[in-house]
């Protein structure tokens, strides 16, 4: 019976995977104040090929300036995860004078699909404060609706909560540190 | 004010005018549209629909806004003087675009899953079984963004995942043109002239630009990354294009044909409309929960309204309720 239900979610979902860009994409947003100048924090979170001095669980990231898919030139890079993984993002465009910083996901070993973030730099209501807002949009690994668990959006809402908790920690301890 | 402006645009600019008018956002995460007063940027209402509503049509007639909801398989119909939901229309499909007839009285909803678009009597959808009872047309992959031509008379659909726009003679229900654009049309709009179709073809970065005269793609201009939705001005001279992934709304000079500006707006930005009464740009931004609000003359965010999560307001969502 179990069987026969896991082969019908299956055969439901299949029409819904050649999908590109599903209609209901999934939202994680996660904030963490630190004890330093905007513009330190800012320093830090910027350097677009240097996730590996604040993220705890990215080992190395290898940067790369290539054209894209349009033949415009914009930086690559390739995270190498502590769990064996990787992940490979292109920069996104952002406004100069925004302390902002996104990425488009290429590809990657973490349960989503057609993921893109921001990671924005703000100053806090107290001096020598600042927050960092680490906001990501993305669909289910699936990419389906109705998808197999462990690509669903539980699924895929839980490892970003995961990736942006332990990396907007890493980055506060760092900051921090530095004092 | 000395130039000539034609008789039936006066006409609209001073239909437009009488009322005031109101924004209607559609909220994914939160399940509600939120409804803002543009005369005071105050939101003045919340409005419960389906789960996770993203496309938005007004029937200026019956003062009714339709909403499509993707993950309750459903179109919620909610009367605009009251901001109450009066009824809400069971689907076997994940809806997304949607648009009315000239005259209100036939519901275009896209259905991106099977291929085709379903057209509903709007004076039957109240009933229990509405549902049920539609037409369909079958003519691309995937179709997304619906407009209207001028006159009525025919259908232009986004076919996202076949990189054209099909062209449906109401009447008939008959497809009567394919016009090849960029890859992945999705927003689409009118231009205020009534001539112009601006399509954005999300994964070429560019609009193009169809005169709906020849039904020929007239120009393709390049604008931000990841482009999604589209609005103009009343006369149709500039357009408006959000970038999702590039967090800004390009400003196209639709005769020169080229971005004269680009603002920086809230994350992920989708909906946007002209709001015509005080010549500025409303735009939904997805990752922040609000609304941004653009100077259509000085070309600057001037404020943000807080909304519900996840933004979206896909289609065209000022409406004068009367």
């Amino acid at each position: 019976m179990k069987y026969l239900r896991w082969l019908m979610m299956m055969f439901s979902a299949m029409p819904l995977l050649a999908i590109a860009c599903g209609p209901s994409p999934q939202k994680v947003s996660k904030e963490i104040t630190i004890h330093a100048e905007p513009a330190t924090v800012w320093a830090m979170v910027r350097d677009f090929g240097a996730m590996q001095k604040w993220h705890p669980d990215v080992l190395v990231s290898k940067l790369e300036n290539k054209p894209d898919t349009e033949g415009k030139a914009a930086n690559f890079r390739t995270l190498t995860l502590k769990n064996g993984g990787s992940i490979t993002e292109k920069q996104r465009e952002t406004q100069a004078e925004e302390m902002k910083l996104g990425v488009v996901m290429i590809e990657g070993d973490i349960a989503v699909s057609s993921y893109s973030d921001a990671i924005s730099v703000k100053p806090s209501q107290v001096a020598g404060e600042t927050v960092v807002t680490w906001v990501g949009r993305f669909n289910n690994k699936a990419n389906a609706m109705q998808a197999p668990a462990g690509q669903d959006n539980a699924a895929a809402i839980a490892a970003v909560s995961a990736h942006y908790g332990a990396g907007l920690q890493g980055l506060k301890q760092v900051l921090e540190m530095a004092h | 004010m000395k130039r000539f402006i034609p008789l039936a645009l006066l006409a609209i600019l001073s239909e437009q005018a009488s009322a005031e008018p109101f924004a209607y956002i559609t909220n994914q995460g939160a399940d509600t549209v939120s409804v803002i007063d543009l005369a005071t940027d105050k939101v003045t209402a919340t409005i419960a629909t389906g789960k996770a509503p993203v496309g938005v049509a007004i029937d200026h007639f019956d003062s009714r806004l339709y909403v499509t909801n993707v993950e309750s398989h459903s179109v919620s119909i909610i009367d605009m003087l009251t901001n109450q939901p009066i009824g809400e229309v069971k689907l076997d499909i994940s809806p997304v675009g949607i648009t009315l007839s000239k005259n209100a009285s036939q519901l275009f909803v896209a259905d991106w899953f099977q291929d085709r678009v379903m057209v509903f009597n709007t004076k039957d959808l109240l009933a229990p079984d509405a549902g049920k009872n539609f037409k369909e047309v079958s003519m691309g992959k995937a179709p997304a963004g619906m407009v209207l031509s001028r006159e009525g008379a025919s259908l232009y659909v986004a076919n996202r995942d076949s990189d054209e726009v099909g062209v449906i003679e109401i009447r008939t229900l008959k497809v009567i043109n394919k016009i090849p654009v960029g890859k992945h049309p999705f927003g689409m709009v009118l231009g205020g002239d009534g001539r112009n179709l601006f399509v954005v073809n999300v994964q070429s970065n560019s609009i193009s630009i169809i005169d709906t005269h020849s039904d020929k793609v007239t120009a393709t201009i390049k604008v931000g990354e990841h482009p999604y939705c589209v609005t103009t001005n009343p006369d149709g001279s500039i357009a408006y294009v959000t970038n999702t992934g590039a967090d800004s709304v390009s400003v196209v000079d639709v005769k020169a044909k080229k971005v004269i500006a680009t603002i920086p707006t809230g994350g992920f930005p989708e909906g946007i409309s002209f709001d015509a009464k005080h010549n500025r740009v409303i735009v939904a931004s997805w990752m922040d929960d609000e609304i941004n609000v653009i100077d259509a003359k000085t070309l600057k965010k001037i404020s943000s309204v807080a909304t519900a999560s996840k933004s979206r307001a896909f289609g065209q969502f000022i409406g004068n309720p009367k």
